[in-house]
């Protein structure tokens, strides 16, 4: 029996270490990711502030070059859908967060359960956290479900009148 | 007199997109940074056409034409959704709420001109 509790103890303190460490380096994934999202969306606004003076620029003395405005126009349209992409991505990527949490509290949870040998309360607290967990996992598609952004090209979109 | 128009989206860039084209036009165009910027401006004076988008900060698309059907100012007002949103779903509930039209993202300038001259002449 003391045996066997030993074991069941080492055990839960190596899953406690594992769901940390895992923990803890989702979070610093997620917070480089955050970063590079907010950098790709401070580069698009720059490179469209100035797209945009350029075409203001060339628009004045090109009347004769309709088609060629009418695509550009077209184009210059990118930043709205990157960025609704972009935010679509930090909002997978908060959802995700979240469950990450949830497996740091397990692994707390382990830690104090590993420390007061009360095996019946550790097994009632780990089962209520498996709960939350599974929840949270549960949760997520309907979290990232509308993606605001299903075009994959620049084509003019489509038109209907109700 | 110029037909005017209420440009509402949260995108700089678009705003500016919809206003080079429309102004090219003759369209007076006024612009609202988002739904609660345009139902403002909305209420301070008549527009002949509202141009919205759908995801905005404060209120979407979708709440600012069910709030301005409810307004007897633009019950008839034509509004029109500008958005990346493409779904059935999607326009069906702009149906719902009252658009009068739904165009996806990225627009074809000639073509907003002539949806445009089409629903306001």
């Amino acid at each position: 029996m003391e045996a066997t509790l030993a074991a069941e103890r080492a055990l839960m303190a190596a899953m406690r270490n594992l769901l940390s460490e895992a923990a803890q380096e989702f979070a610093r994934q997620f917070a480089a990711s955050q970063g590079e999202l907010d950098r790709a969306q401070g580069l698009l606004a720059e490179a469209i502030e100035s797209l945009t003076a350029s075409f203001h620029g060339l628009a004045t003395g090109t009347a004769q070059h309709e088609a060629e405005l009418a695509k550009a126009i077209t184009a210059l349209q990118f930043q709205d859908m990157v960025s609704q992409l972009l935010s679509h991505v930090a909002r997978r990527l908060e959802a995700l967060e979240r469950v990450m949490r949830e497996l740091d509290g397990l692994a707390g949870a382990l830690d104090h359960d590993a420390a007061t040998n009360d095996l019946p309360a550790a097994v009632a607290s780990v089962t209520a956290l498996q709960g939350k967990i599974a929840a949270a996992l549960r949760s997520l598609p309907a979290q990232t479900r509308n993606n605001p952004v299903g075009q994959c090209s620049m084509a003019g979109g489509d038109i209907e009148l109700f | 007199m110029a037909k005017s128009v209420l440009a509402i989206d949260d995108s700089a860039s678009i705003r500016q997109m919809v206003g080079f084209t429309l102004k090219s036009a003759g369209y007076e165009v006024v612009d609202a940074v988002d739904g609660e910027d345009g139902l403002a401006k909305a209420k301070a004076r008549q527009f002949d056409l509202i141009l919205t988008d759908q995801n905005m900060p404060r209120i979407d698309g979708l709440t600012l034409i069910k709030t301005l059907r409810g307004l007897p100012q633009y019950a008839t007002t034509p509004i029109l959704m500008l958005t990346t949103e493409s779904s059935d779903a999607m326009k069906q509930q702009g149906r719902a709420a009252g658009a009068t039209g739904w165009l996806v993202k990225p627009f074809d300038p000639q073509k907003l001109i002539e949806v445009v001259k089409k629903v306001i002449g």
